[in-house]
């Protein structure tokens, strides 16, 4: 099946296959690229996952080479550095900033021998749902190409989706990992807020956002993961005393004996769910009775609030953020200004889009004397006691199961006359990134139209090892892993 | 929606210019029913603090280093400029000479 490259190279293989595979001498790390390559130039066309895809040589020449991903090639969403590549986050503001300098999860990688293969499409300076703020263009769902692919990591997800890529990196604030994973069917994990450096990726939230990894399986995202996850000295807000571990130490198939599973209640029962992916998620939770777990029923009455604190927060931040892109050091700026202050409203006017725009405005209004009592610091209130919640609810269960997102992916424009359906999108997803606790998205099978869906796993502070080994013995007792979308075979 | 949550255009003029954005009537009339539906569904927190008990979030501490002084060749960075002469970024008039 799927051997469609002249060297019997499966692009659909997983990372533990091809390691093996450049062991047993079938196909050496170069040839392997150059097939992830040429799959790139003749099927992303359609799907439109990449922003760039670098030569060959270059590629090969930026990595050790040697190391636990040896040879193995991802793709990198365009909000992370990459060492003498462009970093454009989607946006004309940064259409032509070359980075001058590797992001720490950039450097880990290469360090442990992987290949960046190119620059990912992404929701412009991550903030969308969709890929469809992009100033570049828009990338498709490897499902159904009609649909997106989710957001904002959207274009790294669809590429390891569509089997053109084994790994990628994608970034949340607010769910941007695990909802592409969902509407894509793969594997995408948020860490625990610190556990992975943010140096080098351009901010939006600082106080939520992280970097995840994409795969098509358990294994080989805790295989990534383990590269990149620990202190980095270079941003301060890196957990202390982290040791790098391997995570894929513990994936034996099993759960660990007496796992118990708190089901969020109040998400699973919430308004608006597609019944389509309710059949899904109870199914999955009957995978996991069998193989042993516990099921506890639980409520988080603050969750529900989630969108809504996330919504403030998370767009004072940007607003905050993105006021370093004023045209004077770096990036794009405007033509035929007579002044500095007309430098930067014309700069920051052609070279933001829309989605953007909004977020900042939103940010300042919110921060500003008169309304931010009302919306931030409520905001902040409330997310200390969603913290509290997670925390008290972890003293009685051992992770939590919530649906990642209410539908699957939807068409093209589906929210262009709705924007606020279209920020919902988070509403399952926000509360994990408030709290700073880990999840993962993890496949869980398939509606009539033929989209996937998934259910994530949420644990506690760094819990991220036994996050996969739960994840992983779900995947091994189910098929969703091994689907291949029908126009990439 | 309530009434306290409809935003003048005016303030939306102002906030724009806050946010040093230039942004034309049109585009801000766009973005104004956005705006305003994102801030009605945020109304909601105001009261839900009486509703739970209050929980906080970890305490941040400060991270701390000597300050050391790295060299660095500004050649790489100074080429990302817009406009660059010798090693400074050139920016138009900022204040205007009086006459």
């Amino acid at each position: 099946m799927a051997n469609n490259t002249k060297s019997g190279i499966d692009p659909f293989a997983s990372i533990k296959t091809i390691k093996k595979d450049f062991e047993d001498n079938k196909y050496t790390p170069r040839e392997y690229l150059e097939s992830c390559v040429e799959r790139f130039g003749k099927l992303d066309k359609n799907l439109g996952s990449a922003l760039e895809v670098f030569d060959v040589d270059s590629i090969v020449s930026a990595s050790s080479q040697t190391g636990s991903l040896a040879g193995i090639p991802g793709l990198v969403k365009d909000n992370i550095c990459q060492k003498g590549r462009i970093a454009s986050c989607g946006s004309k503001m940064l259409e032509n900033y070359v980075a001058p300098y590797d992001a720490t999860v950039s450097s880990r990688v290469k360090k442990a021998g992987a290949f960046l293969l190119g620059r990912g499409n992404c929701d412009e300076f991550a903030m969308g749902s969709s890929n469809e703020t992009s100033a570049f263009q828009k990338t498709a769902n490897p499902w159904d190409l009609s649909r997106v692919p989710g957001g904002s990591s959207g274009g790294p997800a669809a590429a390891v989706a569509a089997g053109l890529v084994p790994w990628g990196f994608g970034t949340e604030t607010g769910g941007s990992v695990r909802q592409p994973a969902a509407f894509c069917g793969i594997v995408g994990i948020k860490p625990t807020y610190g556990l992975v450096s943010r140096y080098g990726v351009v901010a939006y939230g600082s106080s939520l956002d992280q970097v995840g990894v994409f795969s098509r399986t358990v294994y080989d995202n805790a295989l990534v993961f383990s590269s990149i996850a620990g202190h980095d000295k270079r941003d301060s807000t890196s957990a202390q005393n982290v040791q790098s571990i391997d995570y894929t130490q513990d994936l034996s198939g099993k759960i660990p004996a007496g796992l118990t599973i708190g089901v969020i209640d109040n998400a699973l029962e919430a308004e608006g769910i597609d019944p389509q992916i309710r059949v899904l998620l109870d199914d999955a939770l009957a995978v996991y009775e069998k193989l042993g777990a516990k099921i506890k029923r639980i409520s988080l009455p603050t969750m529900d609030y989630g969108a809504a604190v996330y919504f403030m927060l998370s767009r004072a931040e940007a607003a905050s953020n993105l006021a370093r892109f004023d045209g004077v050091r770096y990036g794009f700026r405007a033509p035929d200004v007579e002044n500095l202050t007309e430098l930067y409203e014309k700069t920051r006017g052609l070279g933001f889009g829309q989605e953007v725009k909004r977020r900042i405005l939103i940010g300042n209004y919110v921060l500003s004397a008169g309304h931010a009592d009302e919306y931030c610091e409520s905001a902040k209130k409330v997310r200390g006691m969603m913290r509290q919640e997670f925390v008290d609810a972890f003293k009685d269960v051992d992770v939590l199961f919530a649906p990642v997102t209410p539908m699957t992916a939807f068409k093209f424009g589906a929210f262009d006359d709705n924007r606020l359906q279209m920020d919902l999108q988070d509403y399952f997803t926000a509360p994990v990134n408030l709290v700073g606790v880990p999840a993962i998205a993890v496949p869980c099978g398939f509606t009539q139209e033929n989209l996937p869906t998934a259910f994530q796993l949420i644990g506690a502070d760094f819990s991220e090892k036994l996050l996969y080994q739960v994840a992983h013995a779900y995947e091994q007792a189910t098929p969703w892993h091994t689907m291949r979308p029908e126009s990439f075979k | 929606m309530s009434k306290k949550n409809i935003i003048e255009h005016q303030e939306l003029v102002n906030l724009a210019r806050l946010s040093r954005i230039a942004m034309s009537d049109e585009e801000l009339r766009q973005l104004r029913p956005q705006i305003e539906s994102v801030l009605e569904y945020a109304s909601c927190l105001a009261g839900v603090s009486d509703e739970h008990k209050p929980g906080t979030m970890p305490k941040n501490s400060n991270v701390f280093r000597d300050d050391q002084a790295i060299s660095t060749d500004p050649a790489p960075l100074m080429k990302e400029g817009p406009d660059v002469q010798d090693d400074y970024f050139v920016v138009p008039t900022i204040v205007k000479k009086e006459q």
